[in-house]
């Protein structure tokens, strides 16, 4: 299940609040550990053994680790186990047909893939256990007696299917103890409705633009292919950022603190703050778990460049398993390295526009070879962006996107940066006209439960006959 | 204070939205068809363990929740508002045009599929005409929004013409319709009566006979077309239907299947939602029409889509018999049909929007 979806807004959701609202404090984390399964398991029921199994496998290595805390070389056994049993679990999962793939290329051509349907979320809840034995090893957390209580921060259902990627040090004392209030609720609400209208209002309406762009052959002017990617860029932004905000507000609701997860990424002026601003807990995930223990910048450049490689090899590849993906990472790497060793010092003194336009140009490239997975058409889109397919700078058709968009685009790219923000902040928060705060809210929810309708409007079957 | 006043005011807006739309869809009644999408809606699932473990449960009733939500066109309409509002010219690639008129988006960007079309026609052995017609984008131009984008159908048309080998002969209608006005219907993507008499008239007068001159007359007022459904602006005003007044006291025996009709028009299907149907009942793999008072005219064979209905009426005075093929459905041999009856006339009529996207034409063998 997604929470842009009718089934989840108008059928979960309420059956959610209702329960938390009746049940006993003693009891909440079962039922809520119990509602998490069935989300969960609601496409594919059999995988909830998979999370089952997840979880009980690093409660026992949290334990373990906790148990021979004063042996620290047989703690690291557990921690090993741990990571060497989740990385097994995601790499058949997620890897295996795409390692029998290249495997098929190379010449073992009797190899069969298993067409393995990927488990919902299983990229983020794996990193979430993982990250369990292994905070308890470094003294980070201490050990969680109550097998429910870990349980429940394995399936909790609002950051399970995409992030944040939730460290259980950052969690573990509102497991057993958390607040819940009038104003708290309140505050998940407003931001639950934002991260729906930024995903079914802002990302949906974009999202048509670049799939169309996409399929263009003789029309791909330099102008649709810029288009194209910007639309794409906002449509990911507003996608994920939505889909955090909403996880981030329905904690709130039951009581739940998460971190931020994005942080206006587009207003960045190095590709070393992007990665600041974009999918924070991931970076932090892969900073505190792979980074710093590889040795982090503690044993010279040499060194600490390969450290880079290696985190954005990884990066790139959790992303997805194909090879677009992993060059998308070594590319992001690659950038971190050279601001890292001298382009940084160079861009500083340049002006602050240069610097915007600078981190623009290299996060849109990154998109694109994130979005096109065809090597082939990969190339023929950046080429086009470059003017290298000789295809014209700009034709009727680019203009008809423009005219379509042109209201969409303003909107999505101011909403893209702290302008709205700053104007709540301003002359809203706090005045007499707070009151409609609410209304507000109600109008977002309304229209994107419109478009969610829409979405099901399925007019098409007979359209040619 | 007046914090706390707001924070009050939006739990209770959220929560009782939810309760309120959960409760309507739980005790809603189930609709069973949809006019507008023309299929079937999804009713509640049946529950069992297999197929909760199969995840077909889930899937049907996601659905179930989506095609049986409360006040569902009601909410597609916001939708479109929604977009109108955010200043698109177009939703489901369906122009908002002028006066009215809604104008499906035509966009091709390759030609594999238009030149397989035109070596199927090549390759049919039997000379015909060929007629495509233009859609109603390319005929209601200055009925299109400002900057509405669709690829050039002359031009499509001449590229088409240059390729047709000389058995063929190709019959233009574009620069006719391209002065007629009220032509095609505002909300559905055919032409009416006045588009079809259009091409009639060109036809009839390559075949070397007299155009009869017809009276048409109103049967219906409330016509909401493909492009009313397809663009979610259902409160467009609707389209007239007309009937040809000459044409409903001829004697003729339409056979469709293993049913005889006596008449070209079908009154039945003026209840329904697709009332472009009236015209010879829609859509049907073949269709043989016999014209009693004109027993010793020629037979003339249609190769067509859903555009020829509202023409072929017109015709069967200047025939004796006239078959229509739908090649989306007729899967025979046309070559055969035609050794075995015998066909004096072809004509091979689309209309441009499928013959660049319909892949049907392989058939025509």
């Amino acid at each position: 299940m997604v929470f842009s979806s009718l089934t989840f807004l108008f059928v979960y959701f309420p059956i959610v609040l209702l329960v938390m609202k009746i049940s006993p404090i003693k009891l909440r984390n079962f039922f809520l550990l119990l509602l998490s399964l069935i989300f969960y398991g609601w496409q594919e029921p059999v995988y909830i053994f998979i999370m089952i199994f997840s979880t009980v496998f690093d409660y026992f290595n949290g334990y373990m680790v906790y148990k021979y805390k004063d042996n620290r070389k047989v703690a690291f056994r557990f921690v090993l186990l741990s990571i060497i049993g989740n990385l097994l679990v995601l790499g058949f999962f997620k890897y295996f047909d795409f390692i029998i793939y290249n495997l098929q290329n190379i010449g073992f051509t009797s190899l069969k893939p298993l067409y393995i349907a990927l488990p919902v979320g299983i990229s983020f809840y794996t990193f979430q256990t993982m990250s369990y034995p292994i905070d308890v090893y470094m003294n980070n957390a201490t050990l969680q007696k109550n097998v429910i209580s870990f349980a429940t921060y394995v399936a909790m259902f609002p950051q399970l299917v995409a992030g944040p990627i939730v460290r259980y040090k950052d969690i573990a004392s509102q497991l057993d103890s958390r607040i819940l209030s009038q104003d708290k609720f309140a505050d998940g609400v407003f931001r639950f409705v934002i991260g729906l209208g930024k995903k079914v209002l802002f990302a949906n309406m974009i999202g048509k633009v670049f799939d169309e762009i996409l399929l263009l052959e003789s029309n791909l002017t330099v102008a649709l292919a810029w288009i194209g990617m910007i639309a794409y860029a906002l449509q990911i932004y507003f996608d994920f950022s939505g889909y955090s905000d909403m996880a981030i507000g329905i904690g709130k609701m039951l009581g739940f603190d998460f971190l931020e997860n994005f942080n206006y990424p587009y207003i960045s002026t190095s590709i070393t703050e992007f990665w600041r601003r974009w999918h924070i807990s991931l970076g932090n995930w892969f900073k505190d778990y792979v980074y710093i223990p590889l040795g982090g910048n503690r044993f010279g450049i040499v060194r600490q460049i390969l450290n880079i490689m290696v985190v954005w090899f990884l990066t790139g590849l959790w992303h997805g398993a194909a090879y677009n993906f992993i060059l998308w990472g070594l590319y992001f790497g690659f950038l971190l390295i050279l601001e890292k060793l001298f382009l940084s010092h160079f861009l500083k003194h340049l002006p602050k526009i240069v610097q915007h336009i600078y981190a623009l140009f290299f996060i849109l490239i990154g998109w694109a070879i994130f979005a096109i997975e065809d090597f082939g058409r990969m190339i023929f889109y950046l080429r086009s962006m470059f003017y290298l397919n000789k295809l014209p700078v700009i034709n009727d058709l680019t203009i008809y996107y423009l005219r379509n968009n042109g209201v969409v685009f303003m909107i999505l790219l101011l909403a893209s940066t702290p302008l709205f923000k700053f104007l709540y902040l301003k002359y809203i928060k706090n005045r007499k006209v707070e009151w409609i705060m609410p209304f507000a809210m109600l109008l977002v929810f309304l229209l994107a439960t419109a478009s969610l309708v829409n979405a099901s409007y399925n007019p098409f079957l007979y359209f040619r006959f | 204070m007046m914090k706390k006043r707001i924070n009050i005011w939006t739990n209770v807006l959220f929560v009782g939205f939810l309760c309120f739309v959960s409760i309507f869809n739980l005790f809603g009644k189930n609709k069973t068809f949809s006019d507008n999408e023309n299929r079937f809606l999804q009713q509640f699932p049946t529950l069992s363990l297999k197929s909760i473990q199969k995840g077909e449960f889930s899937l049907k009733f996601e659905l179930w929740v989506q095609d049986q939500f409360v006040f569902r066109d009601t909410w597609i309409m916001v939708n479109t508002a929604m977009n109108m509002a955010m200043g698109k010219i177009e939703n489901n690639n369906v122009y908002f045009g002028k006066d009215g008129y809604l104008i499906g988006r035509f966009f091709y960007d390759e030609y594999k599929k238009v030149d397989s079309n035109i070596e199927s026609i090549n390759n049919f052995k039997y000379p015909a005409y060929v007629m495509l017609i233009p859609s109603s984008a390319e005929v209601n131009k200055d009925k299109l929004p400002n900057f509405a984008y669709n690829s050039n159908q002359k031009v499509l048309e001449d590229y088409i013409v240059s390729k047709l080998q000389s058995q063929h002969t190709p019959i233009s209608i574009s620069d006719a319709l391209s002065n007629c006005q009220d032509c095609f219907y505002r909300t559905d993507h055919h032409w009416n009566l006045k588009g079809a008499n259009v091409a009639y008239t060109s036809f009839i007068k390559a075949l070397g006979d007299q155009p009869i001159e017809y009276l048409f007359k109103e049967v219906s007022t409330n016509f909401k077309g493909t492009m009313l459904s397809k663009s979610g602006v259902f409160w467009n005003e609707p389209d007239h239907l007309q009937s040809v007044e000459l044409l409903e006291n001829l004697d003729v025996k339409v056979t469709i299947g293993e049913q005889e009709y006596d008449s070209l028009f079908f009154k039945n299907r003026l209840n329904e939602k697709d009332q472009y149907a009236y015209y010879l009942d829609g859509n049907h793999p073949i269709v043989n029409i016999e014209n009693r008072n004109n027993p010793d005219g020629n037979h003339l064979l249609v190769i067509k889509d859903s555009f020829a209905h509202a023409l072929v009426p017109m015709l069967v005075p200047h025939f004796h018999k006239i078959t229509m093929i739908d090649l989306r459905y007729y899967k025979n041999s046309v070559s055969e049909y035609i050794q075995t009856e015998n066909i004096n006339d072809i004509i091979v009529m689309y209309n441009m929007d499928n013959f660049v996207t319909d892949g049907n034409l392989i058939f025509l063998k």
